[in-house]
């Protein structure tokens, strides 16, 4: 062994850095990896919950607003969205002053603003996930959930 | 390179690689959470293809049809059945309801149409319908005359609804002087009236000549071609022979943003008179129906007993019902009114 220029010590911790390398870039590539797609993925499905959110709010201004207005009555529309998405829980903002509907998801946080055409007033309401609503009450459509 | 083996081990033992065992163990738990993402992904496109609750469009469409079902149902019993007009509409709106509600059941939703209490408005229709060509004068023969007095407007609604005439063209006038005219005033004699004017622009054309004054003062006409020897006059829905006149109806004059309106008694409160004056300078035959109900004590009309032209009938005015539409996912409830041939 004494022909050798490198003893065995060096040997071990070069080859031993040398993997530790690999396999610490190829963990830190794959973890990073996996969380830029979490991010899209829950960005692209915030948008679809909130799409169907706001398409419900329309659909509910609609029959307010059928045959000069909404007397006597009421209007309820009912939906079931995913409660978590890939184990994120999220939060349903509706903002009456600017008619938009803001989806709010915490980890990662992502938060994602869908425009609700109505012509009926919007009154300030959130509901988190699962079972959401969306009603008509004392002159305004609110979101809430059971 | 020095080989991973111990340095004064056997050579025999087998070479086991296990630093790259373990990094295959992180990279599998990495590709386990890839895939739950990835199957939240799909999920998100299923959830995106789930097609819209079919519910709100038929919500609608079931209330226009219960809308018009009743409105026929109150026209038929203004026409045929004025002594018991009540128990008539009621009971047809209990056999409108079964019928919408068998139909709205076959696509899975409750429909149920049901009276909030004693809700039809009673009034008057004031009508001439004879098969001669009679003028549009009163009992007696008077060319000026009062129709009917003390309209008074329905919350929400109008006083005067389905006033439809049909002219002989022959019997207008032809050059715009003295035509026929419709009157209405207020109840208390004072300001401007409404007033409806219609001659025949020349005593051989096919051009009928509407020109309306709302209570404001402001003046607008239309004309239309008519080729038949009558013309149908639909004065609270503003159409003549089946086309739209804008003399008749609230809608902004050219240039102009905000509308004017010109529907029929636009701008003179809520309870007012009509008269006809110049009536012998038209004939023909109409009808209207009015919320006033103290028609049998009219001096200028025929009663409902003899039914000579002109005469006037208790009829209902307008109706309230309440709709209701349920489906797993909805509920929608409303109070509809309806009042065939008012003015929009």
């Amino acid at each position: 062994m004494t022909d050798r220029a490198v003893s065995t010590t060096l040997n071990y911790v070069l080859s031993l850095g040398i993997a530790t390398l690999l396999v610490t870039g190829l963990l830190v590539a794959g973890g990073g990896f996996v969380d830029d797609r979490r991010q899209t993925v829950v960005r692209s499905e915030l948008n679809v919950v909130g799409q169907q959110i706001s398409a419900d709010v329309a659909r509910a201004d609609r029959l307010v607003t059928a045959g000069r207005g909404l007397s006597d009555g009421d209007v309820q529309i009912n939906q079931t969205v995913p409660e978590r998405i890939t184990g994120a829980t999220y939060r349903i903002v509706l903002d009456g002053a600017s008619n938009r509907l803001f989806l709010n998801a915490s980890d990662p946080a992502v938060s994602v603003s869908v425009e609700v055409p109505a012509r009926t007033a919007l009154r300030d309401s959130t509901a988190s996930g699962d079972r959401v609503f969306v009603r008509y009450r004392a002159g305004k459509l609110e979101v809430g959930d059971d | 390179m020095a080989d991973l083996r111990s340095a004064v081990g056997d050579r025999s033992r087998p070479e086991r690689g296990q630093i790259i065992l373990v990094a295959a163990f992180a990279l599998a738990v990495t590709f386990i959470a890839l895939a739950l993402v990835v199957n939240s992904a799909i999920f998100t496109e299923n959830l995106a293809s789930r097609g819209e609750l079919g519910g709100s469009d038929e919500a609608l469409y079931f209330r226009a049809e219960l809308a018009s079902m009743v409105g026929e149902t109150i026209g038929y019993a203004n026409v045929h059945n004025t002594s018991d007009l009540s128990d008539a509409i009621e009971t047809n709106v209990a056999n409108t309801s079964y019928v919408i509600e068998r139909q709205a059941a076959a696509n899975g939703a409750f429909v149920n149409v049901t009276l909030p209490g004693p809700v039809v408005r009673d009034g008057s229709r004031i009508t001439q319908n004879e098969s001669s060509q009679r003028a549009f004068t009163s009992a007696n023969g008077a060319s000026d005359w009062s129709v009917v007095e003390d309209v008074q407007r329905e919350s929400g609604g109008n006083g005067t609804r389905a006033f439809v005439m049909n002219v002989t063209k022959s019997s207008l006038s032809s050059d715009g002087s003295s035509p026929f005219t419709i009157r209405a005033t207020q109840w208390t004699n004072a300001g401007t009236d409404w007033q409806l004017r219609v001659w025949r622009d020349g005593s051989t054309s096919d051009v009928i000549v509407v020109e309306v004054e709302n209570g404001a003062g402001a003046v607008r006409e239309c004309r239309t071609v008519v080729e038949e020897s009558w013309a149908r006059i639909r004065v609270t829905e503003g159409t003549i022979d089946g086309r739209p006149c804008q003399a008749l109806r609230r809608a902004a004059d050219p240039g102009d943003t905000a509308p004017t309106d010109f529907r029929f008694a636009a701008g003179i409160g809520s309870r007012y008179n009509v008269s006809f004056a110049n009536g012998t300078m038209a004939a023909g035959n109409y009808s209207l129906v009015t919320t006033n109900t103290s028609i049998a004590g009219s001096q200028t009309l025929n009663g409902s007993g003899s039914r000579a032209s002109p005469y006037g009938t208790p009829a209902a005015y307008s109706i309230a019902v309440d709709y209701r539409y349920d489906t797993p996912k909805m509920t929608y409830r409303t109070r509809v009114r309806v009042a065939p041939g008012e003015p929009t």
